[in-house]
C-alpha cells in the first residue's frame, strides 16, 4: 500500500459512509474499481472526493442512474474542481441537529422537508418550451437523462388542447394530449417503462 | 425480557465462537418484543392521509372498491382522529385537507369520495408527498401519523425513481410520518412499494383482486390501532473492522461505532426478529468479543421504552470454531429470511428479463440452505426457480414477491405468544 492509498475501512471512516455503501457504489458503477492486491483493495485519496461529490449529488435527489452518468464523465481533477467551485450546499434537513422535541411542534420538520422536495421538483417543471438547466449541470453543461415533465401553461384558453411533454432522454421527447383514452394511456405507460429501460442502460 | 408484556430486546447467535486466525462469519438474531396493550386501554389517536390513485387504469371496479374502502376507513374513525384525502393522476388534488372526523365531516368526506372519477397518468410521488404534507401539518405528540398510499400502476410522471421515493419515505419516517403502501392488480411496481413501506416504517400489501381492497384497508387499520411501540430502533455496538449485512430489507446505518436498525412501529405483543450477518476478522490478541444492544421506542403515551441485551463471543482456534454446533433452530429461522431475501433479488432479475441468472441465483441459495430447510420448503423454492427460468406472469411475480416479503419480515412469527 502506498502512502496515498487507503483500505476500505479507513476510506469509509474518513468519508463517513459505510463499507457497504462503498461496495454498492462500485457495483453500481458510481465509483471506479479500486486497486486489488490479494485479498485487499486499495483506494486512492481521489475516492474521498468522489464520495463527497456523490453525497452532494444525492442531496439534490438525483437518481443513481444520473449520478452515475455524471461521475463517469469526470476525471479526478474535474471532480476536485467541481467540489471547489460549488461550495457545500446549505446543510440538509437530515443533518440539522435535532431540535428538542418538546419545543418543536411535531411535523414541523417534516413540513420543511416536503416543501423543500416539492420546490426542488418544481425546478424541473417550467412553462412552455424553455427549460431551465438542472442544478447539477449548471457549472458544466452535461447531457443528463432526465424524465422531466413540463406542465402546460397554467391558463390555457378553453379552445386550447392540453399537452404533456415527457423527456425520455436528451433530445427525445414524447408529447401526449391529456386526458388520454384509457387503453392508449396504458400502452403509453408500458412504452415509457420500456423507454426508461432502453435509455438508462 | 422476562415478561411478554413489556418492551425488550435479546440477541442470539448461531455460535458463540470466533476464530483468532481467520475471518469468521457469525449470524446474529436480534429479537425485539413490543409491549402488549391492555384490553381496556384506549387506542391511540390516528392522523391519516389516504392517498388514492385515480389514473385512467383505475377506472371501473378498482376505483369503486377503493372508494368503498376509503368510506369504510372513515366509518372506523372517531372524533379523536384526523384524516386527509388526496387523489392523484398527473395532477394532485387534495380533496379534503386534514380534519377531525366529526359526524358532519365524515358525511361531507364520503360525499367527496363518491365524486372521485378516473383521470390520466400517475404522479405517485407528488400525490404521496401531498398526503404526507397534510398529516405533517396536523401531527400532534400523541398521534400515529401515517400515509396510506394506494396505486395500481407505475409512477410515470414527476418523481419516479425508486430510490428517491424510498429515501423520502425514510426521511419522513425519521420525522414521525410513516408510510404503508397498497398495490392493486398486476401493473404496479412491487419493489418500489415494498421499499417505500420498509423505509417508511409501515406495511406493504399486495391486493390481487379489487374486491379485497376494503378488507385489506381494515387490516391496516387494525395494525395501526394496535401499535404499542412507535419508532423502534435497535443500536448495536459493533467494532468498525467488523463487516455487517442486515437481512430482510430493514433500514440500517452505521454511525460512530454503532449499527442503528430501524424497526418501525410495532404492534401489540409482536416479536420481531432481525438477522444480521457479521464478518469478524481474526485477531489473536483478543480473548472475548462482547456486543451490546439497546432498543428504544416510544410508548403509547409518548413515554420512552428501553431495553438492552449483550452477547459474548469467545475467540478461539479455527478448529474449535468449526467443531462447535450451530443453533439449529436459529439457523432455520435465519434461513427462511435469507432465502426470502435472495428470492426478492432473484425476482428483480427475472422482472428485468434475466431469467437464467435469476434461476441460477435462486438455485445457489437453495443449495446453501438445504441443510436447514424442510423438504416442502426446498420443493417450493425449486418450483419458484423453475418458474423464473420459464418466465413468470405479472401475477406470479407479485404473489412470489408478496410471499417473500411476508417471510423476510417474519409477519407471522410462530414464536409469538
Amino acid at each position: 500500500m502506498t502512502a496515498e492509498e487507503l483500505l476500505i475501512h479507513k476510506l469509509a471512516e474518513r468519508a463517513s459512509v459505510s463499507v457497504r455503501t462503498i461496495r454498492y457504489y462500485i457495483e453500481e458503477g458510481l465509483l471506479p474499481q479500486p486497486r486489488y492486491e490479494g485479498r485487499y483493495s486499495y483506494y486512492t485519496l481521489a475516492f474521498l472526493d468522489r464520495l463527497e461529490l456523490i453525497r452532494r449529488l444525492k442531496d439534490t435527489y438525483l437518481p443513481l442512474s444520473e449520478i452515475r452518468e455524471i461521475m463517469n464523465s469526470l476525471t479526478d481533477q474535474e471532480v476536485r474542481r467541481r467540489l471547489l467551485q460549488s461550495p457545500s450546499p446549505s446543510p440538509k434537513f437530515s443533518k440539522q441537529p435535532p431540535a428538542p422535541q418538546a419545543k418543536t411542534k411535531p411535523g414541523t420538520r417534516a413540513l420543511e422537508y416536503i416543501d423543500r422536495v416539492m420546490d426542488e421538483q418544481n425546478i424541473y417543471r417550467t412553462k412552455g418550451t424553455k427549460e431551465k438547466s438542472l442544478p447539477a449541470a449548471e457549472h458544466e453543461p452535461h447531457p443528463l437523462f432526465r424524465t422531466a415533465i413540463v406542465q402546460p401553461a397554467p391558463t390555457p384558453t378553453p379552445a386550447e388542447e392540453t399537452w404533456q411533454r415527457i423527456q425520455l432522454a436528451p433530445g427525445v421527447e414524447l408529447h401526449l394530449r391529456s386526458p388520454l383514452d384509457r387503453t392508449i394511456e396504458k400502452q403509453v405507460q408500458q412504452m415509457i417503462y420500456l423507454a426508461r429501460q432502453i435509455f438508462h442502460k | 425480557m422476562t415478561c411478554n408484556l413489556s418492551f425488550g430486546v435479546r440477541v442470539n447467535a448461531d455460535k458463540k465462537f470466533i476464530s483468532k486466525t481467520r475471518q469468521t462469519e457469525r449470524i446474529l438474531e436480534v429479537r425485539v418484543q413490543a409491549p402488549r396493550a391492555h384490553e381496556q386501554e384506549k387506542r391511540p389517536p390516528l392522523n391519516l392521509a389516504i392517498v388514492l390513485d385515480r389514473s385512467g387504469s383505475m377506472q371501473g371496479m378498482k376505483l369503486e372498491y377503493v372508494k368503498k374502502a376509503a368510506s369504510h376507513v372513515l366509518d372506523q374513525l372517531t372524533e379523536q382522529d384526523q384524516v386527509a384525502l388526496v387523489v392523484y393522476d398527473d395532477h394532485i388534488q387534495v380533496i379534503a385537507n386534514s380534519m377531525k372526523v366529526t359526524h358532519g365531516n365524515r358525511v361531507e368526506m364520503k360525499r367527496l369520495i363518491s365524486e372521485i372519477t378516473s383521470g390520466s397518468m400517475t404522479n405517485l410521488g407528488e400525490g404521496y408527498l401531498s398526503g404526507c404534507r397534510e398529516i405533517a401539518a396536523s401531527a400532534r405528540q400523541e398521534t400515529i401519523n401515517r400515509t396510506l398510499l394506494l396505486t395500481d400502476g407505475l409512477a410515470n410522471v414527476g418523481i419516479t425513481d425508486e430510490e428517491v421515493l424510498a429515501k423520502h419515505a425514510l426521511e419522513l419516517y425519521n420525522e414521525s410520518i410513516s408510510t404503508s403502501t397498497f398495490g392493486v392488480g398486476n401493473d404496479f411496481n412491487e419493489h418500489l412499494l415494498e421499499a417505500m413501506a420498509s423505509r417508511g416504517g409501515g406495511n406493504f400489501y399486495y391486493i390481487a383482486t379489487p374486491d379485497r381492497i376494503p378488507e385489506i384497508f381494515l387490516q391496516e387499520f387494525n395494525n395501526l390501532v394496535g401499535i404499542t411501540a412507535r419508532k423502534v430502533e435497535v443500536r448495536l455496538d459493533l467494532p468498525p473492522n467488523v463487516e455487517w449485512k442486515v437481512l430482510g430489507g430493514w433500514p440500517a446505518e452505521y454511525k460512530e461505532g454503532r449499527l442503528h436498525l430501524s424497526v418501525g412501529d410495532m404492534l401489540t405483543g409482536k416479536l420481531q426478529d432481525i438477522y444480521i450477518k457479521l464478518q469478524v476478522p481474526g485477531d489473536d490478541k483478543t480473548e472475548e468479543l462482547a456486543l451490546n444492544a439497546k432498543a428504544f421506542g416510544q410508548g403509547k403515551d409518548s413515554e420512552v421504552l428501553e431495553g438492552q441485551a449483550m452477547i459474548g463471543f469467545q475467540c478461539t482456534t479455527q478448529e474449535e470454531v468449526e467443531a462447535a454446533l450451530p443453533d439449529q433452530e436459529l439457523m432455520q429461522r435465519f434461513g427462511e429470511v435469507e432465502l426470502a431475501d435472495e428470492a426478492t433479488e432473484a425476482l428483480k432479475l427475472e422482472r428485468k428479463g434475466e431469467r437464467e441468472e435469476a434461476e441460477r441465483w435462486m438455485r445457489a441459495s437453495i443449495d446453501r440452505h438445504r441443510r436447514h430447510m424442510s423438504a416442502s420448503q426446498v420443493h417450493q423454492y425449486e418450483d419458484l426457480s423453475s418458474s423464473m427460468a420459464a418466465g413468470m406472469s405479472e401475477e406470479e411475480r407479485k404473489r412470489a414477491h408478496w410471499d417473500s416479503y411476508n417471510l423476510k419480515r417474519r409477519k407471522e412469527n410462530p414464536e409469538e405468544k
